[in-house]
């Protein structure tokens, strides 16, 4: 019985255990090859003097040349006379960095360590097939450096921009860090994660392009920072939202409604029902967006543009109990959360309005100011179509970081888009 | 004007004194020819007394010079003092009480130990009375009943009804006992209409503006005559109480109600101040929509709603700044 035992661990155990053992090596050996090319970088809080956040990044040239992530050190920027912009050396040392570059749509930043660093790593182009075994390197939770392994898994089908799906626990603290091949290829750098090993990389070429821009011949940081990032942001949202509910696109049924869905191929929407023998009333629900956020400083991020429409139909209330119900759904917030610092509270207009389409809708804009990025605002442009005493449709367009113009047009084309079946 | 004298340990009445105004001036005090005689070591031969002021012709006790002097109920001393129907004084240690010779006196005990015999004309008012708080009550609940969905909504109406006439219950039963203090008269039924009529008049005041906000919106001057009417009601209501819990005279009833209303408004005006400081990333904006065809509906078109958000912008501007 036992030699049969054996045999059967020599069959089925032993492969598995020598695979294990090989893949604790090359992680083993990755690591001891690469750590030295990575520090924490670290937000000091300049009153307390002590770290506010912490982050990594990693050297991409011999001059001391770092990339981490845009959202590691926004706070540097957004408030210098309260936050300074830290690396810790190989040997334990902080020493103060200058910001030199900026991409705030790809969540990247390049830091001026003024450390000479004959071992980086290079951002030249990678290719890897999807289940690639990677590598993500960082600092989560200030724990000390930490290695993950996890497997490429392409790019996310719905962002403007391309991010890559790396399937490996990238935790906080992580953020900036470069995840390699076993050959210490940088494939991207660790940016968010939606938990349960569901983590994203922001694309080496993006890393490259802002690294390619920074070391050209006669380039010199902004002098105005933020200046610069809402240049980023205007270029950003102007692609965004260009042609946006213009020519058509998609159109569903929602309830007795016809409503624009899907406003371009990048948008994802999901819908849900609340029915209930209990309820005098039935309520259908559409949302759509993207999977793209754009990090802007302190809580405060942009999700661009977002879409909803509820439809709610009356089972047995009257008029009045109806319009109450109404009412409550239209004044129901769903506005995205502001920090103080970065943006001013909403104020609001109502108005009904009778769109050229005929339909008659109560009509509510609420618009904020990006405090510190000139000429962006957050937008919520809702409406209640009126018209029948037990059906009606609530529906939200949400812009976050837009300029003016844009929001005036897309509420414009946005009121247009709704009517009765 | 009737004068009490007042006995110093029961509170009883000992002696009661009209005083017409052929008889004016009169005199109190401990000497015989006094008008009012006290026999009360404490007083003064002619201590004060009574006489009619020339140009309004209000009633008004004089301290003739007095060792003791003439005491109010807030024990201080006062030379001259106009008298109010229910009003006291204190002469040494006598305590003096007047009464407008028609003030109402309660009803009167029954000899078998019942309830009071009612006022004359008391059915009447109580049905009409009664008639107030059940649409008050009723009407609290169908605006409750409105804002549910749900098929238990009756429940809902029927619980906020009741928890409301529970609240106005209490509320009219403090009056009565002030009242049953001061003018020995609860008058309980009383000032449960005066609660609930004021209730329904803010009601009224609430649905009112929520049509106008619906249908001229964003409804801001209505808005301000609606906190104007509701410290109107606040007020009268106040005032309505007093009438019928105390003997202050009229000028005084509407000064305290206005009192009222203005410390209302202050903590009002707090609030308000305190909510702006706080930093808010929720909304407001008016919300209301009621069941009217769009056809009668006042509407701005395209253009007209491009204007009103582009003003918009120009404020959210200058709050920025």
């Amino acid at each position: 019985m036992r030699a049969l035992l054996l045999a059967a661990w020599l069959v089925l155990g032993a492969p598995v255990a020598l695979r294990a053992q090989e893949a604790i090596t090359a992680t083993s050996s990755v690591f001891s090859r690469y750590a030295d090319r990575i520090l924490k970088v670290q937000l000091m809080e300049v009153g307390s003097s002590a770290k506010a956040s912490i982050g990594t990044g990693f050297f991409v040239s011999g001059d001391g040349l770092m990339i981490t992530n845009y959202h590691v050190i926004a706070d540097g920027i957004h408030e210098p006379e309260n936050y300074r912009v830290e690396v810790i050396g190989n040997d334990g040392v902080a020493t103060v960095v200058e910001v030199i570059g900026v991409d705030v749509v790809h969540d990247l930043a390049v830091l001026r360590t003024g450390m000479v660093t004959p071992r980086h790593f290079t951002l030249e182009p990678v290719t890897v097939p999807q289940g690639t075994r990677l590598y993500s390197l960082g600092h989560p939770s200030d724990l000390g450096l930490s290695i993950v392994e996890g497997t490429y898994n392409g790019n996310l089908q719905h962002t403007l921009h391309p991010k890559i799906h790396f399937t490996g626990s990238i935790n906080p603290g992580m953020s900036g860090g470069p995840t390699i091949t076993d050959a210490g290829r940088v494939v991207g750098v660790n940016v968010s994660t939606m938990g349960e090993q569901r983590g994203f990389l922001v694309p080496r070429a993006d890393a490259a392009a802002l690294l390619g821009r920074v070391q050209a011949a006669g380039y010199a940081p902004p002098a105005d920072m933020l200046a610069e990032i809402t240049r980023q942001l205007t270029v950003y949202q102007d692609a965004y939202l260009d042609g946006l509910f213009e020519n058509g696109g998609k159109m569903v049924d929602v309830g007795h409604f016809r409503v624009v869905s899907e406003p371009s191929p990048i948008f994802r929407c999901w819908g849900d029902a609340e029915r209930g023998s209990e309820l005098l009333f039935e309520r259908l629900w559409h949302g759509c967006s993207t999977d793209d956020e754009v990090y802007i400083a302190g809580d405060q991020s942009s999700r661009v543009v977002e879409i909803e429409h509820e439809a709610i139909i009356s089972k047995g209330l009257n008029a009045a109990r109806f319009a109450s119900f109404h009412s409550q759904r239209f004044g129901s917030d769903n506005t995205p959360e502001g920090d103080e610092k970065h943006v001013t509270e909403w104020k609001c207009a109502t108005r009904n309005l009778k769109a050229n389409t005929g339909t008659t809708m109560r009509s509510v804009l609420c618009l904020r100011r990006l405090r510190k990025l000139d000429g962006l605002y957050d937008a919520v442009f809702k409406v209640a179509v009126l018209g029948a005493r037990d059906a009606g449709l609530i529906s939200t367009l949400a812009l976050s970081a837009a300029t003016y113009p844009n929001i005036e047009r897309l509420v414009g084309l946005y009121a247009e888009r709704l009517t009765w079946r | 004007m009737i004068v009490e004298v007042i006995h110093p340990r029961t509170g009883a009445v000992v002696e009661r004194a009209r005083v017409d105004e052929s008889a004016l001036p009169f005199t109190i005090g401990r000497a015989r020819a006094n008008g009012l005689v006290l026999d009360d070591p404490y007083v003064d031969g002619v201590h004060a007394r009574l006489v009619a002021e020339p140009e309004t012709g209000a009633l008004i006790v004089e301290d003739m010079g007095s060792v003791n002097g003439v005491v109010l109920a807030t024990g201080d001393r006062a030379a001259r003092i106009r008298m109010h129907s229910g009003a006291e004084l204190r002469l040494g240690r006598t305590t003096l009480r007047f009464w407008d010779p028609d003030a109402p006196v309660p009803p009167a005990l029954r000899l078998d130990g019942g309830a009071p015999t009612r006022e004359s004309g008391a059915p009447r008012r109580t049905a009409v009375s009664l008639l107030i708080c059940a649409l008050a009550f009723g009407s609290l609940g169908a605006l409750s009943w409105l804002g549910t969905t749900a098929r238990s909504g009756t429940n809902t109406a029927l619980a906020a009804g009741l928890g409301f006439a529970a609240v106005a219950a209490a509320w009219a039963g403090i009056w009565a006992i002030v009242a049953r203090v001061v003018i020995h008269r609860s008058r309980f039924v009383t000032h449960l209409t005066i609660a609930t009529a004021t209730l329904l008049a803010v009601m009224l005041i609430g649905t009112l503006g929520e049509w106008i906000e619906f249908i001229w919106p964003p409804g801001n001057t209505w808005a301000v005559i609606e906190g104007a009417a509701t410290l109107g009601l606040l007020t009268t209501s106040v005032a309505l109480h007093l009438a019928n819990a105390t003997t202050l005279s009229s000028a005084r009833r509407w000064r305290a109600g206005a009192v009222a209303s203005a410390v209302v408004l202050m903590l009002a005006g707090l609030f308000a101040l305190a909510d702006d400081d706080a930093f808010t990333d929720v909304p407001a904006f008016s919300e209301s929509i009621r069941p009217l065809k769009p056809s009668l509906l006042p509407t701005v078109d395209a253009e007209g709603l491009r204007e009103v958000h582009r003003e918009l912008r120009e404020e959210v501007d200058e709050m920025a700044k």
